[in-house]
């Protein structure tokens, strides 16, 4: 009776043993797949994203939004003449650029405070712009997150940001790679100083004399 | 010392066949592991390829990276260079619209395909034009060994 409860005993061992070496066996052929799609993701991340700076609206449909403040937009056919703006011969990072610069926010102690916005129609163009870009590139074969944000101005009290997020992500799932690439923001210490002018405290030294504007995309899968 | 016909050529039976199945097992996974690495070898290679295509071969005028001009003699010449070396490889430039601006080494990777295992990927280019305009595109290539 012993005899024989050893010997279940041996084959149980024996059975786990040979569970452990298949399970971590297994885990290295696992561990190589994702490396090969983590690969491709970043390579195809860094091309996308290359291929921002050359690419032009007029592709994509072209891009084009009215002036308006508040927003408030003229819906008289003369007014909205002159208040169309028509970017199609821009490129995607002059485009991703200019929506920063003309959309800075300011922030004090971490509360919005509202500005003349007379283009914050941008924003949304550009959004709708750019997903429809990273839908023909990236959307069939990954899920996909793009951030754009300025390296804030941090002044203390003060802050001057600009953020944009565009995704299509669903569900929980492993990113793939990050990539960034970084713009610079076309602007003067002289015109940061204009936007912040009501905050008399502001020192001039304050400000990084050649702030970037950093745009990342997450892929998923 | 005293042999137990029943119980101990039946431990001895189990014991074997374990060993056999753990083997096999064992070098079942050694050939999946195998074939995954000379996978990932190929498709490392692939995306080297792809780099000098991008960076290299077809760069502009001008050097300015990520941006392309199409020319079918840098390709075949390039094509050339790995088939020397015993990788043939297709490469199509293909417009977000479907039209075919480039296809080298298609008919090659049609008739061999069959035969070796191959790798392909697609990766979004901006393509130059003649008028000094530019496109975006698809730049998708395709190695195999021979």
């Amino acid at each position: 009776m012993d005899k024989g409860i050893g010997q279940v005993a041996d084959i149980l061992v024996f059975a786990l043993l040979i569970s452990i070496a298949i399970t971590a066996l297994s885990a290295v052929v696992l561990v190589d797949l994702r490396v090969e799609v983590s690969l491709y993701a970043s390579n195809l991340a860094q091309s996308t994203l290359l291929s921002f700076q050359y690419s032009t609206a007029e592709q994509f449909g072209g891009f084009e939004y009215q002036l308006g403040a508040f927003g408030f937009e003229a819906n008289f056919p003369l007014a909205m003449e002159s208040t169309r703006r028509d970017l199609r011969y821009k490129t995607l990072c002059q485009l991703i650029e200019e929506t920063a610069l003309l959309n800075l926010r300011v922030e004090v102690a971490g509360v919005a405070v509202p500005l003349l916005r007379p283009n914050m129609a941008m924003e949304g163009c550009l959004e709708v712009l750019l997903k429809r870009v990273l839908d023909l590139t990236v959307g069939g074969k990954f899920e996909y997150r793009l951030l754009v944000r300025t390296v804030p101005v941090d002044l203390g009290f003060v802050q001057l940001i600009f953020e944009m997020e565009i995704s299509k992500l669903s569900g929980t799932k492993d990113q793939m790679c990050s990539e960034t690439m970084a713009l610079s923001l076309p602007t003067t210490e002289e015109e940061l100083m204009e936007i912040l002018r009501p905050f008399k405290s502001v020192p001039s030294v304050a400000f990084d004399p050649d702030p970037i504007i950093e745009v990342g995309l997450e892929l998923w899968s | 010392m005293e042999l137990h016909v029943g119980s101990d050529l039946f431990s001895a039976a189990l014991a074997v066949s374990l060993l056999c199945v753990f083997a096999a097992a064992l070098a079942h996974t050694y050939n999946v592991h195998s074939e995954r690495e000379s996978t990932l070898d190929d498709f490392e290679l692939l995306l080297d390829a792809a780099e000098q295509l991008r960076a290299k071969v077809l760069v502009s005028a001008d050097g300015r990276l990520g941006l392309i001009e199409i020319s079918r003699s840098r390709v075949e010449s390039y094509v050339q260079t790995l088939k020397i070396n015993g990788i043939d490889m297709c490469v199509e430039i293909v417009s977000l619209d479907g039209e075919q601006l480039l296809a080298v080494g298609l008919s090659h990777y049609s008739r061999n395909n069959y035969f070796s295992s191959q790798a392909s990927a697609s990766f979004p280019v901006t393509v130059k034009c003649e008028n000094g305009s530019t496109r975006l595109c698809e730049l998708v290539v395709k190695i195999w060994r021979v």
